[in-house]
Parts: structure tokens; sequence; C-alpha cells
């Protein structure tokens, strides 16, 4: 909903993604605000936002292909890992630079996605989500394999660079990742309401409807597959950078759930929503594991266990909780939120 | 007037004789003499511990150890040179992506001299970050072939698992004169993990390169088994069919257990290679020791069946944390995690030494790791053959390892080796296969 008095008289304006002065301000003032925190935030706080943001962007490409086309995705974590190895593999034996390597993983992750996501026209629900699940095992077997990948021991990449300068503090692998995600997610916004965004709408509310208006399924599925999976072949190339060393070790199954579970909570088929499901879940683990230890060592007889366990019954009971009483997500809860903002002092 | 003036050079003398007399009188010998309390840096050593992973079911006794040995090393040293290090526990979840999570974290919140490692996905992490940081991390487990490299922040005790093995091949081998084959040794792994691919190519190149095993035994590769292991029987049967004859089975418990009732299921009875995370006490508690004839354990640090030695006598018996039984949770992997504080403590006086007890840094102890030279008394006897350090491998130079081998006979946990030399060999060419 709009403000009062807010309409277009172009079909530019009524395309435009920001639609007021208020909106562009607080816009502005949002992103200056992210890149001036590393003046004042401490190294803890700028690790977890990177991380974040890589994160963020990973989550956002699985909202793109299962909360706007409906296509379940199992294996996100499989597709980050292509993005990974592919990024690194493209430095360390290539020696190039990271603004070519990190699309050429998610081109990557793409080529590999598009593959695991071609099933999906003929199968959807539990059984695309078997297929989808396949790409973990399949990540495992091939990284390993898959001469200049490293091996089992992985490949150590070295530190992004542009004109001599080297990302290796935290504060400017902040500004990488964080940078990296703006981009990223301003390019969904954009995605969601094209003519691609709102096809892959129509295919998840209704396919033999979607069919009928002239969609053509095998393509728009395909596409979702393709961009979702480069949206996670660039945070794995981003964690390449981050980490400074892959192995096949850090994509689990398990971080692929947990995305599953942040568009859950955000909201399925909202930007916004994987954006506020990624900051609460994350700030849950990162708020959990940081506090555990001092509970750990203060109440010693009840047991560490206990307390770092402690993640993943919050995590599992929030996402219940969601599911129960707003399975729409947070984005939903926000959006009436606004909507109240604006119609006060009106109830409607 | 006057008398008030003699008044108060009455009082004068009074605060006089009762301030200054007691000062100007020597305290008699049997008095207590009032020191000043020496003034103590704390440090902190940041702990990474799997509480939710999978190998929680040790975790008790991995921070017990670690924690009885900080305890004891602040009262018994700490104390005096005016240092007290204090470990603060993390849970990694045996996972690189949260270890690396935790980095950033650790360092803000208690700017830590040296972190005590747990072995793997944590070495893997901080490769990069403990150099570029400059905080050490010591780790207790065997090496793996990839974290074998020169001039690295990261310390074990322990040489590779490929090593580890070794020993319990050299007990086995030698334990078994009837023999008149070379003994069939099959490695239990999981699934394209990176660890057991390095142990894979380890054990065939020992097999194939050095002259004992080459004559002794044989290699008969690694049976992959899924990372959750349900029923492996299948997996085992082409290995039983081949007659293998020892089992290495490096991981949880949960993996021990597998390859038991899969072996079982066989219907075949084979001697199985437990490590850390599969220890005979912690894996008995399901199997019962009666079912576990022949298992063997390789411990790089005492056996935790030798009591009489002062890190159990002096150290765990006194010191042991709250909420931890003296018995039950002396397993083998307290002794080394007891072993890899006393080492951590040790750097700390040597770095105190240096630089003076106020300005310890990792930097500090980094440098104390290679003036560090563990012998069996200052390990309170836990390492028999000491532990030196140089910057060419993460693990302790030729001839300054052991281990202790614990098995199983008619049914109870018994002490096979004391000690035993572990033999040297380098078997990195094989990494690059």
């Amino acid at each position: 909903m709009l403000p009062c008095g807010t309409y277009a008289e172009e079909y530019r304006q009524d395309k435009a993604i920001v639609r007021t002065r208020l909106q562009w301000i607080l816009l502005i003032s949002f992103i200056v605000l992210i890149f001036i925190f590393p003046v004042f935030l401490g190294r803890q706080w700028l690790g977890w936002i990177s991380i974040m943001s890589i994160i963020l962007i990973a989550v956002v490409g699985l909202q793109i292909t299962t909360g706007y086309a409906g296509q379940i995705n199992m294996g996100q974590t499989a597709f980050w890992g292509m993005g990974s190895f592919a990024t690194a593999a493209l430095a360390v034996h290539f020696g190039l630079p990271f603004w070519l390597t990190i699309p050429a993983g998610g081109i990557a992750a793409a080529i590999f996605g598009g593959i695991i996501g071609l099933p999906a026209v003929r199968i959807k629900g539990f059984y695309l989500a078997l297929v989808t699940l396949a790409a973990q095992f399949i990540l495992t077997f091939v990284a390993v394999r898959i001469p200049g990948f490293g091996g089992a021991g992985g490949l150590k990449v070295p530190a992004a660079n542009i004109a001599g300068f080297e990302f290796t503090t935290p504060a400017s692998k902040y500004y990488l990742c964080v940078t990296t995600a703006v981009i990223m997610i301003f390019l969904a916004y954009g995605l969601v309401r094209s003519r691609t965004g709102r096809a892959f709408v129509a295919i998840r509310d209704n396919e033999n409807a979607a069919e009928i208006m002239g969609i053509n399924l095998l393509q728009y599925k395909t596409i979702s597959f393709l961009i979702g999976t480069f949206y996670a072949g660039i945070a794995g190339g981003l964690w390449a950078y981050y980490m400074r060393y892959v192995i096949v070790d850090q994509f689990t199954l398990f971080n692929s759930i947990w995305y599953l579970g942040m568009i859950l909570v955000g909201g399925m088929g909202s930007i916004l929503g994987a954006l506020l499901g990624t900051t609460l879940l994350f700030g849950i683990d990162r708020l959990v594991t940081s506090t555990a230890p001092i509970l750990a060592q203060n109440f010693p007889w009840i047991g560490g266990q206990v307390w770092f366990g402690g993640t993943y019954l919050i995590m599992g009971l929030v996402i219940m909780l969601f599911l129960v009483f707003e399975p729409r997500g947070l984005a939903h809860r926000w959006n009436i939120l606004k909507t109240q903002y604006r119609l006060w002092p009106f109830p409607y | 007037m006057k008398s008030g003036y003699v008044y108060y050079i009455w009082v004068l003398l009074l605060v006089v004789v009762l301030v200054i007399f007691p000062c100007c009188v020597k305290p008699q010998g049997n008095q207590p003499v009032v020191e000043q309390p020496k003034k103590i840096t704390e440090y902190y050593i940041a702990g990474m511990a799997d509480y939710t992973g999978p190998f929680a079911s040790v975790v008790k006794q991995w921070t017990a150890g670690a924690d009885a040995s900080l305890n004891w090393w602040n009262e018994n040293v700490g104390k005096d040179i005016g240092v007290k290090l204090t470990i603060k526990w993390y849970d990694f979840r045996y996972d690189m992506a949260t270890a690396t999570a935790l980095w950033p974290e650790m360092l803000s919140s208690i700017n830590p001299i040296f972190v005590f490692g747990w072995g793997g996905p944590d070495n893997l992490a901080y490769t990069e970050s403990t150099k570029e940081d400059k905080v050490p991390l010591i780790s207790m487990p065997s090496t793996y072939g990839f974290a074998w490299k020169p001039d690295t922040w990261l310390f074990q005790y322990a040489p590779t698992a490929v090593h580890e093995m070794s020993a319990a091949l050299d007990y086995l081998i030698e334990s078994t004169p009837e023999s008149e084959r070379p003994v069939k040794v099959c490695m239990v792994g999981v699934e394209n993990n990176p660890i057991w691919i390095e142990g894979e190519k380890g054990g065939a190149w020992m097999a194939e390169n050095v002259p004992y095993y080459k004559e002794n035994m044989e290699w008969m590769g690694v049976a992959w088994i899924p990372r959750v292991p349900v029923d492996i029987t299948d997996v085992l049967r082409p290995f039983v069919d081949k007659d293998a004859d020892v089992y290495d089975v490096m991981g949880p418990v949960l993996y021990g257990v597998a390859v038991h009732r899969a072996l079982d299921g066989l219907g075949v009875h084979k001697p199985i290679i437990v490590t850390v995370g599969d220890n005979l006490l912690s894996l008995s508690q399901t199997l019962g020791w009666e079912n576990m004839e022949g298992y063997i354990e390789p411990t790089f640090a005492a056996s935790p069946l030798e009591k009489d030695i002062p890190a159990y006598t002096e150290l765990w018996t006194k010191y042991h944390p709250a909420g931890t039984d003296i018995e039950e949770d002396w397993t083998m992997i307290t002794p080394r995690t007891v072993a890899q504080g006393l080492i951590i403590g040790r750097a700390a006086e040597i770095a105190a030494a240096t630089v003076g007890p106020e300005n310890i840094t990792g930097q500090a102890m980094y440098d104390a790791m290679f003036k560090v030279e563990m012998t069996k008394d200052n390990s309170l006897g836990l390492l028999k053959s000491g532990a030196k350090w140089s910057k060419d491998r993460p693990f302790p130079i030729d001839g300054y390892y052991g281990a202790a081998i614990d098995t199983v006979k008619d049914g109870k946990y018994i002490e096979a080796v004391p000690w035993m030399e572990v033999r040297s060999f380098d078997w990195r060419p094989a990494l690059s296969q």
C-alpha cells in the first residue's frame, strides 16, 4: 500500500521501485549507515554482517526459485559449493581477478543448477525436493575428483585484490560482501517485478493456468533454477574469498535446510522476507553461540551441551511458531504494521 | 590551657607508639608473614568444543581434561609467575563454516593468546587466520595429511592419523607372531570425506613404501560408509570375504558401533582400531566389554589405565572440574587434553619469562612454542617421549613421539603396551597423487 496521495502519472513512475521522497531518504540513509558501520563497529560485528550478507545472497536466490517460482530446492548449499570451487579454481590456476571469478562461479553454479533443475519440468513437490537433494551428494562426489578443485585437501584461495589493494582486513571484506549483497538484492527486486518474475508467480500459483496463459513452463522453471543457483554461486564466490580456503566439508546439507527455514520465517515469495528471515535466524544463531559460552562457564553443572544445543531448539521453535501463527512470515507482519501506520488513526 | 597542651602531647606520643612500635618489631619465627598478593594477569584461551556435532558424546571429557590442566597450572605454576589462563569454550559443531564464523567473535570478545583446538575443521578454518591474527592453535588428535604443512601457526603433539594406525598395527603384528601372512588392513571411512581420502592415500603409501609394512601388511583399501551409517553390512562384506584381519575406524562412537554390528551380522569377530572419538571406554557403553575382545586403542599420551602418574594423582583427582567423575571421565581423551593444556601452560611460562607476565601475546606464545620441550616430568608422566616442535611441520620432530596401546582381553580393558616408539615416515608424497 502506498502513502496517501502517491499515484503514478507515467508508466515510468509506476515501474519505479522507490516511489516517494521519504523512501529515497530512508534507503540512502540505510545504505550510508551500512557503509559507515566499520567506523564504529567492532571486528565481531563486521564478521557477522559479512557472513550474513553472503548467506543472504544465497537465501535470496532460494527465494526466487522456491518462494517465487514454487520449485523446492533443498540443495542450495551444493550450488553455493560449486560456485566456491569454480571461483577458487579460476583464481588459483588462472590468476583471474575476483570481479571475474565471482560471476564465473555464479555461472558454474547456474549450469549445475540448470542440469539439476531440468527434472522440475516433469516433477514437483517432494519428488523435486529429493532430486535437488541429490545435488548435495553429487557435489561431494564431484568436488574431490574434478582436477583443479584441489581434491580432498581443497584449495587455498588468494586474497581478492583490485589495483594492488587486498581485501584481507575485516572492514575490507565487509565492504566486498555488503556491496555485492546490495547489488544482488537490488537485481532481485527488479527481477521479481519483471515479466519473468510474474511468470514465476503464475507457475507457483497454478501451473496449468500459467501454461494456458502462454507461459513456457520448461523455460521459466529452468530459468528459476538458473537464477536461484546463480545467486548461490555468487555467494559461494564471496565465501571463497572470505574464507580463503575451500574444501568440500564446508558445504553441508544442514545449511540448505536452514536456508529454507529462513525463507519460511521471513515469508515465502518476498525479497524482504528473505532479508528478514536471514537476519532473524542468523541473529538467533549468533546470539545463542555468543551467550552460551558465558552461560556454560557460569552454570557448569547444567552442562555445555544444554546451552549450545539451545541454538537448534530455539531456531526450530521459531520456525514452528511461524508456521503455526504467521505462515506468511515476517514480511507479511511488516506489511501489516506499515499499512496500520499509514491508515492511522483509521482502522481500515 | 597548660593542662590541655600536656594532654595533646600525651595523645601524640600514644599515636606514635601505636603506629611506629609494631613496625619496628621483627615478626617472631612462628608468626605468619603477610605477603603482598602478587599481581596476576589473566589471559584467555579460546577452546574449540563439539557440543552439538558428531563428537558431542565425548565433549564432556574433552573440556574436563583441559579445564583440569589449566586449573592445576594456574594454582601450581601461574600463581607464582603472575599469570592466569582461562579457557572459554565455543561450540564449533565440528564444522568448518561454524568455526570460521566464530573467529572474529573470539578475537573481539576474549582476545585469546592461544586456541585450544579440536582438530580437523578448526585447523582448516584457521590455517590462515591464526597466522594473520597471530594467535597459535594446538590440537590433540592426529594431524590430517592436508594439515601437514611447514611454517604454520597450527601445532599438534601427535603425528598423523596414518602414524596412529601404524602404532596399532605394530602392536597387532608383534602380538600375533604365529600369523603366517601379512596382516590384512581395511580402513573404514566416510564417503568423499577429505580426512579418509587422505587416510586411504597414506595407508596405501605406507604399505608400499615403508619396508616393515611392505613385509607385514596388506592394504585392502577403504570401506566407504555414509556419514550417518545405519547398516553397513553390504559395505563390509567384500572385505570380510577377503578375510580382512583388522578394521581401522577413525570417527565417532557411531562408526565403531556400525562396524561392530556389521561384522557381527556377517558372523565374524575381528579387531577394530579405534581412536579419540570412538575410544574403547565410550564404545564399551554401547557394545559391552565382552563383545570387544581384541579391540585396539592407540593413544599418543599415557594410557588412561595408567593411574600412578602425577597427571592423574596430582592433577586430575584434585583439579577436575565440577560435574565430572574422577573414574568415569578419565577416558582416553582426558589424558590427551590434559597434556594439551600443559603444553599451553609451558608455552605461557616461557613467554612470561621472555616478555614479562603482563605482556604475553599470541606472537609471544608462538615464539615460545619452539622453545618448549615437553618431558615425561613436566608433562606429569603423560608424554613419555617428550615433545619438541620445529617450523617444518605441525607435530613434534622425529624421535619425540610415541604411543600407548590399550586393548580388551578376556572381556577386560587393559593396558597392552605402556609406551612404544611410533615409526617416523614421511608419507607426504602420497598427498600429491
